[in-house]
């Protein structure tokens, strides 16, 4: 290893020798005792390693989950058993790179991409409409090459995370403002939402608000603006929904599938059967019978429901809880941040990961209506695992700036 | 400075806490009670509808049981075909699709009836699953297919499924008892139809999983049930006679222009039924095309379409019912062996009681009605014996007078007309009580026992017909007519035997064998002169019906009707003959029905191996067939003639013989004289076939006695003068070889009773 790094690390240890001083001075001091700048903060260590074994053991659990669930389906559509697999393990493995390349970075860099990655995020928003993939009636794919898509929604929610809390932190106690602390996020989830629900794509929407206005709120937005603005949003939604009859069929099958269960009804139902048929036990793993063809892509936003039917009620809840725990752990990050930016940034990666679990397994168990959400780890898909990667190394490049003092 | 400075820490704190506590833990806190009121609570209903959608419940078709003949020929067998199938939801791609249509329609063809735009069409329905191609196709056309669908790969896109389907071997044979099953393997009508529970065994199934498309899974669980197949049955039918009785009733139909001729065969010592059946008749392999010409010609002729369909499901309905156990109709005097049966079984009368007087026709008047004699010559003063070889009403009407009501109707009973005999078949008609005269009424309107004493204003049907009057020769027992002689499970273990079933004895052994009597008098003597059979005593009696119901003032339609037994002296065979509305000069049953009760009691007798006794002139007339002689020694064609009793001279004086007449494999009489020619040449000049029909026997042997043809005579010609030839072969005119042998047929033209 480089000397170097550890010289920069050496703030940061919890065994350096002037750690224990730093207790009880100001908790930043170390680190810029140490050296002034940026510079100081490169390195690997001093990461959280229990996120880091929840990433690591999320991920394998999810690999094992997409073999099961996609085998069969992959043996009919490509007659390869192990097509999403293998696919899922490279982006996998690509991602715990990307992961610690990420996490080798101060955070502080990200002020400087807050404004480009929002211009790019725009951009490619709108081009997508143009030159998009159209796959389900929705056109949310960008195709690079034969094999890679990227769907843009991704890259703008990590845009978000990183420019709201850049913004926010920038905008410090004018953030009790309304014109500064409110309108100017509100235009940008605005914009981002119009051009998403040009798609449509309701599921990145949703996502992506709540994780801008959670942002908002942790840096200190006015609770009455927020809660007028909540209101007026639900208005929007409901108008949306209702209005422009954009979903309401999506409501209709979502209160009664049996509507049309050969139709939009379908899947849901099929998920609910393989649910049901999970029990408490579930059949064993690898055993579903509803992947074989009767859940349409098992693999992907519905691969929680083939986790029911093969490891139970018992096996579902492990995974909600590993989940739980993993949440739990990157608030607990964020709470411990260095600086307010770095609780941002860990917040808002947590928000959007927590939000993402929490519909997917809403919709794919019935609480919620369908709409396509995917379930971060499991579900098959490049774009988005990368994505996943790249902010969990955000977070764990939070975790390594956390003061000696406040690591538990 | 950072640029958060700003920002109030504790107010973040909070507020993440806050955040934390909502993302963090409540809404994983919700999914948990949400997946457990799924997964735990409402569980069941899901289950249920997931595995019945995911598993397979295939019923596996039991082989459906065979029917035998008495001597194990086979009737009716299931075979397994196999249907072509495709899976239009699996053809993606129009490569695909043109390669199917092409591949399939070149395989099947048009012996399938399949062409390409059909495969198209029927692919048409992208959402489907099935859709079939063509049925039953045969096992070479189904093996191309295989071999079509491996080479293309075409596994879920064509695919064959297996099939039973029903083939009657003998086709029309039997084809109203037998009946035939629908599309679903199961029996329609006759013995497939009554014995549906016996022969279509138990469904077994199998339990497995399938994926959505349907395809099985190779893993996981396949429970499997056997089925059981149908046990076979054994009927008492005979094939061969069979054929007998039917070749009979369409020869029987064509010459009386009739619209149905109808006959059984029963062995009358156990009541089983060696044949039966109508002409015309139905081909149970293929049960919804009519093959009779005349059938379909009248059919066509039918402008409209609804009338005709309706036209022809009724004719179908017609040609698929066995008449005679379904239809009833008036016995007319064949009812008369009955009728004679009581008066000798109750010594009301002897055969030779002198005590008749027929005073001919309409010469008895009860009341305000005339009745008497079919014939207007009345037949003056007679025995009880011509009473029957006459059919003579005036008799009967006194016998049943003699008899009273109440006997008479005691042996009504006894005989078997007032129910069902309950022969192993659905739809069996008869004695229901509007079809016969009460006790009571018999007792009290002498009229009704006067018409019932020969046959008249009550139904029967011909099954109830020809088993009591079985009964009435077999030295006096009633059995229950009997169809299935056994029951045959799978492994070919024998599971039910069904013995005749002895209802009860009706009339002493002497009644019956003095009722044999007469009736092989009413043969050779009388009215059924035309049931005479070379070798074998035949009895028997004819009967007119007439249809009251269904005749018009404009046109009396008629039922002619013969029942025949043989030999007399030991009755083996009953064979009853209904020839339904004639349309030739007569409807005479000796002219038309006894003649063909003969030939199938004939050809029965003989093959059941019964000896026949000829008389002298009889054995004389006896058919032989003249070897080749040709290179022979004398010594050796002596030795021949007397081994076989035959008549012959010999031309000249060589050593070997030369030639011969008639030539070597002719047909004729014992008693025709054989010329052996032993160096002198034979004849060889044509001879013109003079015209011989009209004339009796003597009187053709009179006029060819010079000529060099030989006379084979075919028929009864041994009752009296009245026996003429109706036909001869070959026909009059043509030019013959000199020692040809020419056919003629004889019938007696004895006009029997008519009706009043």
């Amino acid at each position: 290893m480089d000397p170097n790094t550890h010289r920069n690390l050496y703030a940061t240890a919890p065994q350096a020798p002037d750690a224990a001083p730093a207790a009880t001075a100001n908790v930043q001091r170390p680190h810029r005792r140490r050296r002034k700048g940026l510079i100081g903060r490169f390195g690997v260590r001093g990461f959280d390693v229990p996120y880091f074994m929840l990433t690591v053991m999320l991920m394998s659990v999810g690999l094992v989950m997409l073999f099961s669930a996609s085998y069969s389906a992959a043996y009919y559509k490509y007659a390869n058993a192990t097509y999403f697999f293998t696919r899922q393990v490279l982006f996998a493995v690509a991602g715990f790179v990307i992961m610690f390349i990420v996490m080798v970075f101060p955070y502080q860099i990200y002020h400087r991409f807050a404004v480009p990655a929002l211009l790019v995020s725009f951009a490619l928003l709108v081009l997508v409409l143009f030159i998009g993939e159209n796959y389900n009636n929705a056109t949310r794919w960008i195709s690079i090459g034969e094999l890679f898509t990227i769907q843009p929604s991704e890259i703008a929610k990590a845009a978000v995370i990183i420019s709201f809390s850049s913004f926010a932190v920038r905008m410090g106690k004018r953030m009790r403002s309304l014109l500064y602390g409110i309108v100017p996020f509100l235009l940008i989830i605005g914009m981002m939402a119009v051009l998403l629900m040009k798609e449509p794509h309701l599921s990145a929407t949703v996502i992506i608000a709540v994780t801008g206005i959670v942002i908002i709120f942790i840096a200190g937005a006015k609770i009455s603006h927020l809660a007028v603005i909540g209101a007026v949003a639900i208005a929007l939604f409901a108008w949306v929904v209702f209005g422009l009859g954009y979903s309401i069929e999506r409501i209709n099958i979502w209160l009664d599938p049996y509507l049309d269960p050969k139709g939009d009804g379908y899947q849901i139902l099929q998920s609910l059967y393989a649910i049901g048929s999970g029990g408490l036990f579930g059949l064993g793993l690898g055993q579903s019978r509803q992947k074989n063809l009767y859940l349409p892509e098992p693999y992907n936003d519905f691969i929680f429901a083939i986790i029911c039917e093969e490891l139970g009620y018992v096996g579902a809840v492990l995974i909600i809880l590993l989940f739980a725990a993993f949440v739990l752990r990157g608030y607990y990050i964020a709470l411990k941040a260095r600086d307010n930016f770095g609780t941002l940034i860990a917040v808002g990666v947590t928000t959007q990961i927590a939000v993402q679990v929490f519909f997917n397994i809403g919709v794919v168990s019935g609480m919620l209506p369908v709409t396509g959400i995917s379930l971060p780890f499991f579900s098959s898909g490049g774009t988005s695992l990368l994505i996943l990667f790249a902010e969990l190394g955000m977070v764990l490049a939070v975790s390594r700036q956390i003061p000696a003092s406040r690591k538990g | 400075m950072e640029a958060g400075r700003g920002l109030n820490s504790s107010s973040i704190f909070k507020r993440t806490v806050f955040v934390t506590i909502v993302l963090g833990v409540l809404t994983f806190t919700g999914l948990i009670a949400w997946l457990a009121k799924v997964q735990l609570i409402d569980y069941e209903d899901y289950q249920r509808q997931a595995v019945s959608q995911q598993t397979r419940n295939e019923v596996i078709t039991p082989a459906r049981g065979t029917i035998y003949d008495a001597n194990m020929n086979t009737l009716a067998v299931s075979v397994s075909s196999e249907t072509v199938c495709i899976s239009p939801a699996d053809i993606e791609t129009e490569e695909d699709l043109d390669l199917i249509c092409e591949g399939l329609s070149a395989l099947l063809g048009p012996e399938y009836g399949v062409t390409y735009d059909d495969v198209r069409e029927k692919a048409s329905n992208k959402k489907s699953y099935y859709a079939y191609i063509a049925k039953k196709v045969d096992e070479e056309t189904a093996n191309n297919v295989r071999t079509f669908i491996t080479d293309y790969e075409l596994g879920s896109k064509v695919f064959l499924v297996e099939d039973t389907s029903r083939y009657y071997p003998y086709g029309t044979l039997a084809s109203q008892i037998l009946g035939f099953t629908g599309t679903d393997n199961t029996g329609l009508y006759g013995i497939e139809y009554s014995m549906e529970t016996t022969l279509q065994g138990t469904p077994g199934r199998i339990v497995s999983q399938k994926n959505a498309r349907g395809t099985d899974l190779a893993i996981d669980y396949e429970q499997y049930y056997d089925a059981v197949d149908g046990d076979s049955i054994v009927l008492t039918i005979d094939a061969v006679i069979q054929g007998y009785l039917e070749g009979a009733l369409e020869a029987a139909l064509e010459n009386a222009g009739a619209s149905h001729a109808s006959g059984i065969v029963m062995d009358v010592h156990n009541g089983q039924i060696k044949a039966m059946g109508t002409y015309p008749n139905f081909d149970p392999n293929d049960p919804f095309t009519i093959q009779d010409a005349a059938v379909s010609e009248e059919l066509s002729l039918i402008t409209n379409d609804e009338e005709r369909k309706a036209a022809y499901n009724q004719a179908l309905l017609e040609l698929w019912t066995n008449g005679v156990i379904t239809t009833t109709y008036e016995p007319g005097s064949v009812f008369k062996i009955i009728t004679a049966a009581m008066a000798l079984e109750e010594s009301v009368t002897t055969l030779y009681d002198n005590s008749f007087y027929c005073g001919g026709a309409k010469s008895i008047t009860i009341y305000d009605r005339k009745i008497g004699c079919w014939s207007d010559t009345p037949h003056g003063q007679e025995t009880f014996l011509d009473g029957i070889k006459n059919s003579c009403n005036p008799v009967f009407i006194d016998v049943a007078g003699r008899l009273g009501g109440a006997t008479f109707f005691k042996y009504f009973e006894a005989f078997g007309f007032t129910e069902k005999t309950g022969i192993e078949l659905v739809g069996e008609g008869g004695g229901s009580s509007s079809l016969y005269h009460s006790e009571t009424y018999l007792k009290t309107v002498p009229i009704s026992l006067a018409t019932s004493s020969f046959g008249q204003t009550f139904n029967v049907t011909p099954l109830q017909l020809i088993t009591a009057i079985s009964a009435a020769v077999n030295g006096g027992t009633l059995y229950e007519p009997l169809l299935i002689r056994q029951v045959i499970g799978e492994d070919g273990s024998i599971k039910e035997d069904h013995e005749s079933i002895r209802v009860r004895q009706v009339v002493t052994e002497q009644t019956s064998k003095d009722l044999c009597y007469a009736l092989e008098k009413v043969v050779s003597e009388g009215t059924g002169s035309n049931a005479y059979v070379k070798g074998y005593a035949v009895g028997g009696k004819t009967g007119t019906t007439v249809k009251t119901v269904e005749s018009t003032d404009a046109q009396t339609l008629y039922i002619s009707s013969f029942l025949g037994i043989a030999p007399t002296d030991d009755p083996q065979l009953a064979v009853l003959i209904l020839v339904d509305e004639p349309t030739s000069y007569t409807h005479s049953g000796n002219m038309l029905a006894a003649p063909y009760v003969a030939e199938v009691l004939e050809k029965s007798l003989h093959y059941l191996g019964v000896d026949p006794i000829y008389s002298d002139d009889e054995y004389q007339t006896l058919d032989v067939t003249i070897p080749d002689f040709t290179g022979m020694s004398l010594k050796e064609v002596e030795e021949y003639m007397k081994l076989y009793d035959l008549n012959y001279r010999v031309e000249g004086e060589e050593e070997f013989v030369t030639s011969q007449m008639p030539v070597a494999g002719a047909i004729v009489p014992r008693s025709a004289e054989i010329v052996i020619y032993m160096g002198g040449s034979k004849p060889s000049y044509s001879v013109g076939v003079p015209n011989i029909t009209g004339m009796t026997l003597s009187g053709i042997q009179r006029l060819l006695a010079d000529s060099a043809l030989y006379i084979r005579a075919v028929g009864n010609t041994s009752v009296n003068n009245l026996t003429l030839s109706v036909s001869q072969e070959p026909a009059y005119g043509e030019f013959v070889e000199a020692g040809s042998v020419i056919t003629v047929y004889f019938v007696n033209d004895t006009s029997d009773e008519d009706i009043q």
